[in-house]
């Protein structure tokens, strides 16, 4: 069965993962349930808080009561009465919450509670009906009232009785009348002492021994009033107005005392202290009952509680030590193992990095590690197989066949397309011989054709001279006749300029003759006009003005003529003056046109001293061509003997080349053509190097040349000694 | 042999005119003019001759003819006018003026008559100098219209036919 290291991770992360998920739900149920726990014990602390609440509204309810019997008006009685409702009500309210969230027990208890409730509001209910009689202060009240004005005329009735009798004479009499009257004040005041007993009673007995001793005072009264009257009348006094008085007292003193008779706050002070206490105690001792088995059930919630945690907590310490336990026991054994195979590839890996290729590692488990071994045992393989192959391509083996392994093989690839390019070069290498041997062909060509090319050059330099010569001579001619056109266009200049002056002064004088004409004019007409009247005073002279008047008429005659002619002259000299004036602008724009000229033959000139230099700058460049030539003539040399250096580097060429076998018999067939190029390349450069020192014979003639240009102090043409055919070009 | 009579002859918008050299004083180049306020719409003003002051007239508006600005040719004719009995010294503007010339008075023709009335009795008559009509000027009459004068109007030829 194969074991892999995935599958023991997972078996060793699932059970402890397992163990951790169990902890974790115990813990979750067992917070729950302490959760629980929890808010029933401040719910039923709530409970205990609201029963408390309940005693305290009972408390009040008690306390009312007392304020109730206490009240003496009505306005205060209401008030208190309201209070005990509001009591009542918050009470219900409170009992029916406490109720609404008690268990079972406690609402059996709580309908115990409500059963003496209502028992305590019976009674109460009848403390408040007796309470609200309020007979001692009705009583009080109505006596304040009524009875102590009746008491004032009973008073003053005695008083006044009391007076009358002193009066009268010391008698048996007399004396009857005052004790009468005396004891009847005295009964009187024994009413009203009882009447004040009878309204602070404290208990029903004391309040009926009051009531009966004050009937027994009124009796007194009477009976004593109607005794008086046999005194009184006896004494001769009248007893009416006391009589009818007492009878007054006593009839307030029965309303009063049959008010007081009830007894309502006695009574309601005696329920309270006998029945509402027993009634409220009752009361209390439900609630107190209650809250006592609340506090018990909370006290065995908390120990359950407890016991419940002690137990889970045991539970999940022991459940984490196992999960732990598991998880170091798996781990260890997995680390183990993976360390020991890993260390045994590391060491084959090593020794493949140091290149030894030889080492085998034996497959021992069945896991991530033994695929590991498997493949490096593979690439050593692999790696000894493309060993091999390089080693026969350093023999200079190129008809083996590198395969590459796969296509991310690089280095199979690296190899595949090195013997692929080896072969490519050395076949190249081989073509590039023979192209060698066919170069050295052209370039013995080369080197016939240049030595022809120098021949030509040689004479066309001197053409060339011949045509440079006849161009400076130009050039030279040029430039005279330049520097003269130049002179005389500047005299022109100054003649033009002259006779503008000359016309300016012509039409000057003119002018004058115009302005004198004018005066001549001016003369005429006076004349004619003198004439005229000459003629006049020789008419009006009649007869002797004849001779007179001829003279005048010849006067102005000649007169006429004189003006006619001076504006003849007038007209001329003004047609003189435009004509003059006109030569005058004429002559004006012509000077600035040869102003113009002369610069242009001036820019000419120098541009014919520029090519003056230009043609000795050529002559130069001819003196070049011709060295040039000459350097021609030995560079063909040069390559005569590079021809033969070329030929045996080929050779050499050959030789090394034939290490690398492309295919069985190759080599030989092409070793042929390329000595067959070799030695046609060598008879080439023998070839050239006889046409070469050939015409080194004919330069003879050039160091004349060069003679004479050394003799001229510059580079001068022999032209008068050699025409060619094609001198005749070159003409003017 | 026929009685001849000497003229001025003067030119005027294109026409020639006479007036008979006794009445002639003195012909003047044109010249500055000083004018008068109030004065006819011919009259031009005065000129000084020698201390002298004389009244200029212009011929052209004393014939209703439009003027024209003075030339080269323009001339002052100082002239003896009968007005009123008395001689007195006018100047007269003339587009030019031509010569003194002799008039056969035989020659001389009458007013041509067109059967009706019209503007004519400045004329003393028309000669003739060459082929062109010579306009003989009645000076007396040509002033007499302008001074309104009964008298001067009543015998006015003649002092100048004389």
């Amino acid at each position: 069965m194969r074991l892999t290291v995935k599958a023991k991770l997972a078996g060793a992360f699932g059970v402890v993962i397992l163990l951790s998920a169990i902890t974790g739900g115990i813990a979750y149920v067992k917070l729950t349930h302490l959760a629980e726990t929890s808010e029933g014990l401040v719910q039923r602390s709530a409970r205990i808080d609201k029963a408390g609440e309940l005693q305290n509204q009972i408390l009040y309810q008690a306390r009312a009561q007392r304020d109730v019997i206490i009240a003496s008006t009505d306005s205060e009685l209401r008030k208190v009465t309201d209070e005990v409702k509001q009591y009542r009500k918050d009470a219900i309210r409170t009992r029916d919450e406490i109720t609404a969230s008690a268990t079972e027990a406690g609402k059996r208890l709580m309908e115990k509670f409500s059963a003496s409730y209502e028992r305590l509001e019976a009674t109460e209910d009848q403390i408040i009906k007796f309470a609200m009689l309020n007979s001692n202060n009705r009583g009080a009240q109505l006596w304040a009232s009524e009875g102590a004005p009746i008491v004032k005329d009973w008073n003053e009735a005695i008083n006044t009785t009391l007076a009358e009798a002193r009066k009268l004479p010391v008698s048996a009499e007399r004396a009857n009348a005052l004790i009468s009257v005396l004891s009847l004040r005295a009964e009187g005041e024994a009413v009203q002492k009882n009447l004040g007993f009878s309204f602070y009673a404290s208990t029903l007995e004391d309040l009926a021994s009051t009531i009966k001793a004050l009937g027994d005072a009124t009796d007194r009264l009477r009976s004593d009033a109607q005794q008086s009257v046999t005194a009184l009348s006896a004494a001769g006094l009248s007893s009416s107005a006391i009589v009818g008085q007492a009878e007054r007292v006593v009839k307030i003193a029965g309303r009063v005392s049959d008010i007081v008779k009830e007894g309502g706050n006695i009574r309601a002070a005696a329920l309270a202290s006998t029945e509402g206490v027993a009634a409220t105690n009752a009361a209390i001792q439900a609630t107190t009952d209650y809250v006592n088995y609340v506090k018990k059930a909370m006290a065995e919630m908390s120990e359950q509680a407890a016991a419940d945690a002690a137990s889970a907590k045991l539970l999940l310490i022991s459940i984490v030590i196992a999960s732990l336990l598991a998880a170091v026991a798996s781990a260890f054994w997995i680390a183990l193992n993976i360390s020991r195979g890993l260390a045994r590839a590391v060491g084959l890996a090593d020794a493949v990095a140091i290149g030894d290729l030889s080492q085998k590692i034996d497959v021992s488990s069945n896991d991530e590690i033994g695929d590991l071994v498997k493949s490096l045992n593979a690439m050593t393989a692999n790696l000894n197989a493309t060993a091999g192959v390089a080693d026969e391509i350093a023999r200079g083996n190129l008809t083996i066949e590198a395969k590459r392994l796969s296509e991310k093989d690089t280095l199979g690839i690296a190899l595949e397309q090195m013997v692929e390019k080896l072969r490519q070069i050395v076949s190249e290498a081989l073509t590039a011989a023979q192209n060698v041997s066919a170069g050295s062909q052209e370039l013995s060509a080369s080197a016939e054709q240049l030595s022809q090319g120098a021949t030509e050059q040689a004479s066309s330099a001197e053409e060339a001279s011949s045509s440079m010569e006849e161009m400076a001579a130009n050039i030279k001619q040029n430039a005279e006749n330049a520097s003269q056109t130049e002179k005389i266009a500047a005299q022109s200049a100054k003649d033009a300029e002259a006779s503008g002056t000359a016309v300016g002064r012509a039409v000057q004088a003119m002018q004058t003759i115009a302005e004198k004409i004018t005066i001549v004019q001016e003369i005429a007409r006076q004349t004619d006009l003198l004439a005229l009247n000459a003629a006049v005073e020789a008419a009006r002279a009649g007869e002797h003005g004849k001779g007179f008047a001829v003279v005048a008429s010849e006067v102005r005659k000649l007169a006429e003529r004189s003006q006619a002619s001076a504006t003849e002259i007038g007209e001329l000299s003004g047609e003189t003056v435009r004509v003059a004036q006109e030569a005058g602008d004429m002559l004006a724009k012509l000077v600035p046109d040869i102003k113009k000229t002369s610069e242009l033959v001036q820019e000419i000139s120098s541009a014919c001293r520029e090519q003056d230099v230009g043609s000795s700058q050529i002559n130069q460049a001819i003196q070049q061509l011709d060295k040039v030539g000459q350097q021609n003539a030995s560079a063909s040399e040069q390559v005569s003997s590079t021809s033969e250096e070329l030929a045996s580097q080929a050779e050499q060429l050959q030789s090394t080349i034939a290490f690398f076998r492309i295919e069985q018999g190759a080599s030989m067939s092409h070793s042929a053509p390329l000595d067959k190029a070799v030695t046609q390349l060598r008879a080439k450069a023998a070839h050239m190097a006889a046409v070469d020192r050939g015409p080194k014979k004919q330069p003879a003639v050039k160091p004349q040349r060069q003679l004479k240009a050394a003799g001229g102090g510059g580079f001068a043409f022999a032209l008068g000694d050699g025409e060619d055919d094609r001198d005749a070009d070159f003409q003017r | 042999m026929a009685e001849t009579a000497q003229y001025l002859t003067l030119g005027l918008a294109g026409e020639t005119f006479g007036m008979a050299i006794r009445n002639v004083r003195e012909i003047l180049d044109m010249r500055p003019i000083s004018r008068l306020p109030h004065a006819p719409e011919f009259m031009l003003g005065m000129i000084d001759v020698r201390g002298t002051g004389y009244p200029i007239l212009d011929l052209r508006l004393k014939l209703d003819l439009p003027p024209v600005p003075p030339t080269e040719a323009t001339r002052i004719i100082i002239l003896d006018v009968p007005v009123a009995g008395r001689v007195v010294g006018i100047g007269f503007v003339a587009d030019c003026v031509y010569e003194v010339t002799d008039i056969e008075e035989s020659s001389l023709e009458q007013i041509p008559d067109v059967g009706g009335k019209w503007k004519s009795d400045y004329i003393a008559g028309i000669g003739r100098k060459g082929d062109r009509f010579v306009i003989i000027f009645d000076l007396a009459r040509l002033m007499a219209g302008t001074d309104v004068s009964a008298d001067a109007a009543a015998n006015p030829s003649n002092d100048l036919a004389a």
